[in-house]
């Protein structure tokens, strides 16, 4: 699944271990959501959206990763 | 480093946790070595069975773990410790048919050794699908 995790950190100036302690995960969580290894749960995307204050929609797209 | 992340902190927890167990159960399987030898019957069944009990405490902290990671990690421990065990039955069912024709017969202690070099080798291949 691909998403724009990326950006919208860059967006914010926020480290992959900012987005791992507001949203209760590990870093290495965040490392493989962004490369695209592993698609959240609706819990997660959710919160994950809140903290960028988009919709899911935003952040996590509905077509497959690359690679 | 003194991370607010609440993986970290129940991974530290883990750490004590399993840590003190591990001591416990050591202890008390000293006590049971050095001690069963002196007593007969009931008790003596008693004392070889007594680090049944803190073994049950090692798998309960590591069950605790397991249930404190996030989403992600606890998937890479759930498919690593079923791999492990596919991997237990799969040696378990290959060792038993040759058990006694071409094959010793092994300490039951062994069954242990092969799930635990399982869950290992398990945990670093399913670890990369997530990388």
């Amino acid at each position: 699944m691909k998403n724009r995790l990326k950006v919208l950190r860059a967006e914010r100036d926020m480290s992959q271990a900012d987005l791992a302690d507001r949203v209760g995960v590990a870093r290495q969580t965040i490392v493989a959501l962004e490369a695209g290894k592993y698609a959240p749960s609706l819990p997660l995307a959710y919160k994950i959206a809140r903290q960028f204050s988009v919709l899911v929609e935003q952040v996590f797209l509905d077509e497959p990763s690359e690679g | 480093m003194n991370s607010n992340n609440p993986t970290e902190k129940a991974r530290r927890r883990y750490l004590f946790e399993f840590g003190v167990s591990i001591v416990f159960y050591m202890i008390v399987i000293e006590v049971s070595r050095r001690f069963a030898g002196d007593f007969s019957g009931t008790a003596r069944t008693f004392l070889l069975l007594a680090p049944v009990a803190p073994a049950v405490l090692v798998a309960a902290v590591v069950l605790r773990h397991v249930r404190a990671m996030d989403e992600m990690q606890r998937r890479i421990a759930e498919q690593s410790l079923a791999a492990a065990g596919v991997i237990t039955v799969i040696a378990s069912v290959t060792w038993g048919l040759l058990e006694g024709e071409i094959l010793p017969r092994p300490s039951a202690w062994w069954t242990l050794v092969v799930f635990m070099a399982g869950w290992l080798v398990a945990t670093v291949f399913v670890r990369r699908r997530y990388e």
